[in-house]
């Protein structure tokens, strides 16, 4: 099947300063893409270049496996950018219908009017695009961009400015068009909670270099190094503690008087540590594995990245 | 192709028109003053010298030859000014210009649709504004005067329905390029309002008087082709991009 969006090797320099090095990204079809980082990492100008307003200085693109300087191939994406692109003295109906025309949508079956009710704007359809909020515009920029039904979407912080109420919809709406519509689509953010609700893949960029890209579930199960917490009826005695800290590769990450949590990296396993505590008399009440959360992998990275992360990015 | 051009156009003429018909009135009425006081005069002073009806019949086509020949000129040149500021500087500004790149639409679509949306409404009110000059200097001094309707000659007509939409055209596609790639559009508009203000001082204070407008159209019409084709070579949408705000 040909990829929704393919970036190989590519490379932008701007006034002498190298945006991106060497950015490397695949999106499938079906994919719900998130694509992580901090303001000023790259974000924007790697969107810029999969919609073929920046050219790379360097490396290919194909969206849909076709060339995004094609006006065709533009016309199978839907997008939504920083700048919202909406005239403010326009309605949101006619808003609507200009980019209806230039994608060459006839609205003689109510195209737009059943975009507007998808995002909850039908009543406002009337009513110039100037009053409308930040979230209102959001959403009716979202409606714009399902208007000639494109197989691959593109979001630009599609949830930035927008209050939680407004986010809840938006996040709502982007899963309908994936697992409704089977639509690809590609959202950057630097919401971590976001990201980690709706995107099945993931990527982290950082001054302009991918530093990890991967299923959001194996990601969290491997790169965070996945966590364990043993619940007992009392405090571990210290002279176990101090016996425990010496298992190979076991490494203690809290410990309170009811609860040590730890992660292993190699050679013993999780039932090595339990045996070893109830053989000392401790009393194991519960046992629990927990995934590190998305928020602490991308600390991880920002921070430097372990050399397994950065392995698993480039795998 | 044209369609989606004119797609742009209209967009954008129904933004800048809307409610703006009374640049159209107030440019008539200010430049249609200085005609028909210089007008009146010319004609008081014939009258004066006991001049013949032909001799007068000859100077009021003269002078209407010369109003045909810089007015259109002068009043599409001020409005394109107006308009090119509502309708590039202020979507630049807006940032409305990336996502409209983004969709099929060519960087030479949005170029040549913006530059139409400016030049129309130039190119008409120049045109019917200096007819309906014409016409009211007809009615109000010259058939008094002469007792009959005069017409300008045919070279200040081919100035006006040729010439003058030639050049309007090429120095809005010109200036519109500049404006989509320069990181502060609002210069090339006000060079623009600045060369129209140029044009109509030089015809205000008759410094103008023994020029050869057909020299200085040409000299016009060639600067703004070259220029029109170099900005053409290197307008690019990542120019229009990185030169945008924010």
């Amino acid at each position: 099947m040909v990829r929704a969006v393919y970036l190989k090797n590519i490379s932008k320099t701007l006034g002498g300063r190298e945006i991106l090095t060497d950015v490397r990204l695949k999106v499938e079809q079906g994919d719900v893409f998130g694509f992580l980082g901090p303001n000023g990492a790259g974000k924007t100008t790697t969107i810029r270049i999969a919609l073929g307003l920046v050219a790379p200085s360097s490396g290919t693109v194909a969206i849909l496996g076709q060339d995004v300087r094609l006006g065709a191939t533009r016309k199978r994406v839907g997008f939504l950018l920083e700048a919202d692109g909406l005239f403010d003295n326009l309605s949101a109906y006619d808003n609507m219908q200009y980019y209806a025309s230039i994608y060459g949508v006839d609205d003689s079956r109510g195209v737009i009017k059943k975009n507007l009710e998808i995002v909850g704007l039908q009543n406002r359809a009337g009513d110039k695009v100037a009053a409308f909020s930040k979230g209102m515009r959001q959403r009716l920029a979202l409606a714009r961009a399902l208007v000639h039904n494109p197989e691959l979407l593109i979001l630009d912080e599609p949830i930035s400015g927008i209050d939680p109420s407004g986010q809840i919809e938006i996040r709502q709406l982007i899963l309908e068009m994936s697992r409704g519509e089977g639509k690809t689509i590609f959202l950057s953010s630097h919401n971590l909670d976001e990201v980690q609700r709706v995107c099945n893949r993931i990527a982290v960029i950082d001054r302009g270099e991918i530093k990890l890209c991967g299923e959001t579930g194996a990601l969290q199960q491997t790169a965070g190094g996945r966590k364990t917490v043993v619940e007992t009826a009392g405090a571990i005695p210290g002279e176990v503690m101090d016996e425990l800290a010496l298992i190979p590769g076991l490494c203690i990450d809290d410990m309170t008087d009811q609860a040590l949590t730890f992660s292993l990296r190699n050679g013993s396993s999780t039932s090595d540590v339990i045996r070893f505590l109830m053989e000392r008399g401790v009393v194991v009440e519960q046992v629990k594995n927990v995934e590190p959360s998305l928020e602490e992998i991308y600390t991880t990275i920002l921070k430097g990245g372990s050399r397994e992360i950065y392995d698993m990015a480039h795998r | 192709m044209k369609y989606m051009i004119w797609l742009i156009a209209r967009q954008d003429l129904k933004k800048v028109l809307h409610g703006r018909f009374y640049l159209w009135a107030l440019f008539i009425i200010v430049f249609g003053a200085f005609y028909f006081d210089n007008l009146k005069s010319t004609i008081s002073a014939l009258m004066e010298q006991g001049a013949s009806i032909d001799q007068m019949q000859a100077a009021c086509r003269s002078f209407l030859g010369a109003l045909t020949f810089t007015l259109p000129v002068i009043m599409a040149t001020f409005i394109c000014s107006v308009f090119s500021n509502s309708s590039v500087v202020v979507d630049k500004n807006k940032r409305l210009f990336e996502p409209m790149l983004a969709t099929p639409l060519s960087l030479a679509q949005v170029w040549l649709g913006k530059s139409l949306a400016v030049a129309l409404p130039g190119l008409i009110a120049g045109i019917t504004g200096t007819l309906l000059i014409a016409v009211i200097l007809n009615v109000v001094f010259i058939i008094p005067a002469v007792g009959s309707f005069i017409l300008p000659g045919a070279i200040p007509l081919l100035g006006a329905f040729v010439i003058m939409p030639v050049l309007v055209s090429l120095a809005v596609l010109m200036i519109t390029a500049m404006e989509l790639i320069m990181v502060e559009p609002v210069i090339p508009s006000l060079i623009f309002t600045v060369i129209s203000l140029g044009i109509y001082m030089t015809a205000l204070f008759q410094i103008s008087k023994n020029w050869d407008f057909s020299i200085v159209y040409l000299a016009i019409i060639s600067v703004s082709a070259v220029g029109t084709f170099c900005l053409g070579r290197i307008l690019s949408k990542e120019r229009v991009i990185l030169s945008s705000r924010g």
